[in-house]
């Protein structure tokens, strides 16, 4: 086997392994990374542009990845840098279309139908209120909401640990305010 | 409502978009990436293309022209395309797309970069893109408007074709240096305010 030969094997081998590491690390993140696109763009067509977005990101990023941070870490802060950018492109469009493209379904898992439509209204009123923060306010509320620790916010965010907790409180204070204000002119 | 717990479990359960499995999805990545690289290489062989048809065909209008200063401004035209996407080549691309892996601040810092050398190049347009072209045309002009002058004597309506292009060329400076950089300034403000605002 020449020299050229096993160079090329070993190239296939590694993008083999590349492609399967993506693939699991995609499936094990997709519903966080689906709920995080939701909070920066509204509308189905612009959420999957997005998540595509990410996943190139994940994919391109992949090789110079070394284990520095968490693997958890490591997919939110490419989540989070490309979605400001695409917002940034985007110019952020807020407006209040569809939370999500699965319709209301009435009464389902023993819920009743009056429960669900006041969860889906609140759900639909908390999506809105996160995607009027300021990007740094969105960021740090998300990350927070799926359950990530103030040191891994830090780590990805830049933003101090003692600042993240100063900052969540300020932001439920204000997710609060818009949640009535909205169930008030309902 | 406010209950961070309320908020999570809201936050949770949302109902999300049709999921796929990681295979498929690296083939729409890898679809994507080749999608890009060929918009890219279509766009250089454009940019190529039309820069070497503009040079043949002010080459061969200098070649034709019996006037030295319509010859002259042919030949500058000339000259101009092939400069642009020289200098397209050489200065427009830039600093690499930011890594996303990296920290915000730094990703942010990256960004800004981008922008301001866009705004730079952009800022430059006059120099690099329209000085090299204008010249080119109005000595060209001038040559040829000397050539008629020989012949019948010259009218305002001789000043119609180059007052066109003024007005387009100064129409292009506009939306680059002036339009353009506003967004682009307005965008890098946005990266910046985004980040800082309530730190």
């Amino acid at each position: 086997m020449t020299t050229k030969r096993i160079e090329a094997d070993r190239m296939d081998t590694g993008e083999a392994a590349r492609g399967d590491r993506f693939s699991r690390l995609f499936e094990s993140y997709q519903a966080a990374l689906r709920r995080l696109v939701g909070a920066y763009a509204s509308n189905p067509a612009d959420r999957e542009d997005l998540l595509q977005e990410i996943a190139v990101g994940i994919w391109q990023s992949l090789p110079g990845f070394r284990g520095d941070s968490s693997e958890r870490t490591w997919i939110y802060r490419i989540a989070h840098n490309i979605a400001i950018r695409s917002s940034l492109r985007n110019r952020v469009r807020n407006a209040r279309e569809p939370l999500l493209a699965t319709p209301f379904d009435a009464a389902s898992g023993g819920v009743s139908a009056e429960d669900a439509l006041v969860d889906d209204e609140r759900r639909r009123a908390l999506m809105s209120a996160i995607r009027n923060l300021p990007v740094l306010d969105r960021q740090v509320v998300t990350l927070h909401l799926e359950g990530l620790s103030a040191a891994e916010i830090e780590a990805i965010t830049g933003v101090s640990q003692g600042a993240v907790a100063t900052r969540l409180t300020r932001i439920r204070q204000k997710l609060a305010e818009q949640i009535q204000a909205e169930g008030a002119d309902r | 409502m406010s209950q961070p717990e309320e908020l999570e479990d809201l936050w949770k359960s949302q109902p999300l978009d049709k999921s796929l499995k990681g295979d498929e999805m690296r083939s729409v990545v890898l679809k994507k990436i080749s999608a890009f690289d060929r918009t890219i290489r279509m766009r250089n062989l454009r940019e190529t293309v039309t820069a070497v048809a503009v040079a043949a065909f002010f080459l061969y209008l200098a070649w034709l022209q019996r006037n030295g200063i319509a010859r002259l401004g042919s030949g500058i035209v000339a000259a101009g395309a092939v400069w642009i996407v020289y200098y397209l080549r050489r200065f427009g691309t830039g600093p690499a797309e930011p890594s996303p892996d990296q920290p915000a601040e730094s990703f942010r810092r990256a960004l800004v970069m981008k922008y301001e050398h866009q705004i730079r190049l952009l800022r430059k347009v006059k120099l690099w893109y329209l000085l090299p072209m204008y010249v080119g045309l109005i000595t060209n002009t001038a040559g040829l408007l000397q050539q008629e002058a020989q012949t019948r004597r010259l009218t305002l309506l001789d000043a119609i074709a180059p007052l066109i292009y003024t007005l387009i060329f100064a129409g292009v400076w506009w939306l680059n240096e002036v339009y353009a950089v506003r967004k682009l300034e307005h965008t890098r403000s946005q990266i910046l305010a985004g980040f800082d605002d309530a730190a």
